[in-house]
């Protein structure tokens, strides 16, 4: 909640000083002067003390009138004078009671991006009243965010949480102060022409009515659907981690075991149970781990069983087992001679596909590079995309292609073209990379074997030439070889469940997550709370219509639109032989136009009475009769306005109707009327 | 082996329109020159110049043997010049569409920019989005890549008589 409590506004030549003080009190405030007479300066010179200017647009001109900026002069006829200095200083207080004093000057020493405020500090021991200054900025990067930036002061003075929302470029941005005021400032020029704002739309924010309006009612439906964006993020950082274990799997991360059963995506079925075999490749073919070691295991038993016999007694049995090891020898060779060339083969068109691909990436820079001119607008296009000779006005279907019959396509189709290009190269690219993997884990697999038959094979033979009487070591070598392979087995398969552990966990993360997920996308975000203040925004809207006697369309008609909630009106339709919803629009009268403005403006204040929102609880109307066709009567505008809450809620009008009409129109209901006469600014020596 | 078509209606068949390569798009290649021409001195730069950078800029491979040439890392030797029909028909465009003129400086032709030709090439320059690669490149280089430089490159690939 803001209030306004005094505004100051000072314009110093060097003979005079200019300037003027208002003092508000809470509740309603008007602020009465014939038409040029600089109240609009005033309640301009509120959003520019709030450095608030890029809520009425992109550019940073000070939205203030000549006499605050060049010259001035006291009455029509007298010369004018050149301002030297001028600044805008205002006090505002919060529903915490904070005393707060901001100034920011327009012309003059001080730097107009700065913004200084003084908040009253109660001193310890009854002492003095002590002022802290402290500076702030305005319109640099950062002013919405970062601690030394007013608008991050300004937002949470007012109690804010300001969300981040979506920009149309993908980007995040927090929904800046600047475009939440439009919702309660209504600025004479443009502000009557809109129900809602006008909103800027520079900041490039998706859908800003919506947003705003979101947080203006401090709906519940802007944090779900943060929620779900959170949650999307989340799960898509889990999948990307997940893709990289899987790959540490598959890639040799753990030597010569083979993976079946880990989806390329975290499923919920993972999570639970994690059906995933080993394979190694052995004998010339992947059998299971768990098969494999315990072959391995009766092998090497059967060995350790076996007698050990001297070399004379074991000569026939060695000769006999030379001579399947040479022939295992010589066969594993070969497969890995087989393997090898395959490898080398799947290599080269893994290589081709990646070459391909680079050539596709740039010319699809090209093509975007080309189309992205077209947002630099049709000057540029037309003069440097070349549709016709400029000449002789012949179509130019070739490019700068050499002449042929068929014509070139389009530069859209023939994005299309190469991103569907892409998409198959990059498929194929995939599989020969998961081709490649399995190829380099059998090529070790059979490697090793071959190593080891080659050392099988040595040591045989080394057996035949030992002495005739000393014990054959055959049979232990062999024995002690298999003991080896099978320790290294047991410390991958560790190594793997270690990795499997891992998947499993952002597998049940993954679950969790995507379940939460689900339940948020069932139904509308709206929960049962954004209905009811939704359903009370309605017909408060109503009940301010039938007092105002809006009389385009019966009031009870006049509903809320669930996307940006924007009053609408339902209307019966010929074709569907039903109600349809329309926007008022062009319907109503450009009197009932401010009339709706002035209902929906005072009927979001009015909602905080029973429900929690986010509005400052400050409406400014600055000239609310004036944009209308046909002079609307005001009386019934200041009536409601004098029923707001004193204690929460200001409302500051600026108005040139006459004096007398206001005083017999209010009668003696509470308000404060400021009235001039001549120029509001007036010298002070 | 023949085949017979059971049917009463009329049917035609229609050329597909065949893919360009990006660099032989207008739409690419004149924003590039006009990019090139731009970061020249005066605006303006002789043919040879135009071909050279041409040739430069359309390979990552290229940029890079260029900029080695320049900080002499390579023998000037090293360039081959070539001379690009499609860049012809491009810089005929160019001239066409009054983004650019002919004039003869220093008693050699050169092409120079024209007031159109210069509003969109600024607009173009001030652009962040697009040619990122390419106006990285001339930025870094532009000023080095002067008349005298392409007149060295030429010479160092006369055949020696």
């Amino acid at each position: 909640m803001i209030q306004v409590c005094s505004l100051k506004l000072r314009s110093i030549t060097a003979r005079t000083v200019y300037g003027v003080d208002l003092d508000f009190n809470s509740g309603l405030n008007i602020v009465q002067a014939d038409n040029t007479s600089g109240k609009s300066t005033c309640l301009q010179a509120i959003i520019y003390v709030l450095g608030l200017e890029r809520s009425l647009s992109a550019n940073l001109s000070v939205p203030l009138p000549f006499a605050m900026r060049e010259r001035i002069h006291e009455t029509k006829d007298d010369p004018y004078e050149e301002v030297l200095q001028s600044y805008v200083e205002i006090e505002v207080c919060n529903h915490r009671d904070e005393k707060l004093r901001i100034r920011r000057s327009i012309v003059g020493d001080a730097d107009p991006k700065l913004i200084s405020t003084w908040s009253t500090e109660e001193a310890e021991d009854d002492g003095p009243v002590r002022e802290r200054q402290r500076d702030f900025f305005v319109h640099d990067p950062g002013s919405a965010t970062r601690e030394s930036g007013f608008h991050h002061f300004l937002a949470g003075f007012l109690g804010w949480e300001l969300p981040d929302v979506p920009r149309f470029d993908g980007t995040e941005c927090p929904l800046y102060v600047e475009t939440l005021f439009p919702m309660f400032f209504v600025e004479q020029k443009r502000g009557w022409s809109t129900v809602q704002g006008p909103l800027p739309t520079h900041f490039r924010i998706q859908d800003i009515n919506r947003r705003v309006l979101e947080f203006v009612l401090n709906l519940d439906a802007g944090k779900v659907r943060r929620e779900r964006a959170e949650l999307n993020k989340r799960i898509g950082f889990l999948g990307s981690d997940w893709t990289d274990k899987r790959r540490v799997l598959s890639k040799g991360g753990v030597d010569l075991i083979r993976f079946i059963g880990v989806p390329k995506t975290p499923t919920a079925e993972f999570s639970h149970q994690a059906a995933i075999s080993l394979e190694v490749f052995t004998d010339g073919e992947w059998l299971p781990l768990e098969l494999a070691s315990k072959e391995l295991q009766d092998e090497i038993a059967k060995l350790n069983n076996i007698e050990l016999v001297s070399t004379e007694e074991a000569e026939a049995s060695t000769q006999k087992a030379l001579e399947v090891a040479q022939l295992k020898y010589d066969e594993l060779g070969a497969m890995f001679e087989v393997a090898r060339t395959e490898f080398r083969t799947v290599l080269e068109e893994n290589r081709a596909l990646k070459k391909r691909l680079e050539v596709l990436d740039i010319d699809l820079k090209r093509h975007q590079d080309t189309k992205k001119l077209m947002a630099l607008g049709s000057e540029v296009t037309d003069a440097v995309a070349f549709e016709s000779c400029p000449t002789c006005h012949q179509h130019l279907t070739q490019e700068l292609l050499p002449p042929s019959s068929a014509g070139a396509m389009a530069l859209d189709e023939n994005i299309a073209f190469i991103k569907s290009q892409q998409l198959m190269y990059k498929s194929a690219l995939a599989a020969t990379e998961e081709r490649l993997g399995e190829l380099r884990l059998r090529g070790r697999s059979i490697e090793q074997d071959y190593k080891e038959a080659q050392s099988e094979l040595r040591s045989l033979k080394r057996a035949l030439v030992r002495p005739a009487s000393s014990v054959s070591r055959a049979t232990i070598e062999k024995s002690v070889r298999l003991q080896a392979r099978l320790d290294q087995w047991e410390e991958m398969q560790e190594r793997a469940d270690g990795l499997v552990d891992d998947l499993v966990a952002i597998a049940k993360e993954w679950a969790r997550l995507s379940s939460r997920l689900k339940e948020l996308r069932t139904g509308d975000d709206f929960s049962l709370e954004d209905k009811n203040k939704i359903s009370r925004l309605q017909s408060l809207v109503q009940g301010h219509l039938r007092t105002f006697d809006f009389h385009s369309f019966p009031p009870s008609e006049i509903t809320l639109a669930r996307d940006n909630f924007r009053p609408q009106v339902l209307v019966f339709d010929k074709d569907s032989d039903g109600e349809i919803e329309k926007d008022i629009g062009f319907e109503a009268s450009a009197s009932d136009g401010i009339r709706l403005k002035w209902s929906y403006y005072l009927s979001l204040l009015e909602l905080d009475e029973n429900y929690d929102t986010n509005h400052a609880g400050l409406v400014v109307f600055d000239e609310p009769g004036q944009q209308a066709a046909d002079p609307v009567n005001l009386t019934s505008l200041f009536q409601e306005s004098a029923k707001v809450r004193p204690d929460r809620h200001q409302i500051l009008i600026a108005t040139s109707e006459k004096e007398h009409a206001i005083k017999e129109g209010l009668g003696d209901r509470p308000y404060n009327l400021i009235s001039f006469s001549g120029y509001i600014l007036k010298p002070l020596n | 082996m023949s085949y017979k078509i059971h049917t009463d209606q009329n049917f035609s068949f229609e050329r597909k329109p065949s893919p360009v390569p990006g660099d032989l798009r207008i739409g690419w290649r004149i924003p590039l020159t006009l990019l090139m021409l731009n970061c020249s001195r005066g605006k303006k730069a002789s043919l040879a110049k135009l071909n050279l950078l041409n040739d430069a800029l359309r390979s990552e491979r290229s940029r890079e043997k260029l900029s080695k040439i320049i900080r002499g890392e390579t023998a000037h030797i090293e360039w081959r010049m070539r001379v690009e029909p499609a860049f012809a028909r491009n810089m005929d465009l160019l001239t066409g569409g009054q983004l650019a003129e002919w004039e003869v400086a220093n008693g050699k032709a050169a092409i120079c920019l024209t007031n159109k030709g210069k509003d969109i090439a600024d607009r173009l320059e001030n652009d962040e989005e697009s040619f990122i690669s390419e106006k990285a490149f001339l930025r870094e280089y532009a000023s080095k890549i002067t008349e005298g430089f392409v007149t060295q490159i030429l010479l160092a690939n006369k055949a020696p008589s």
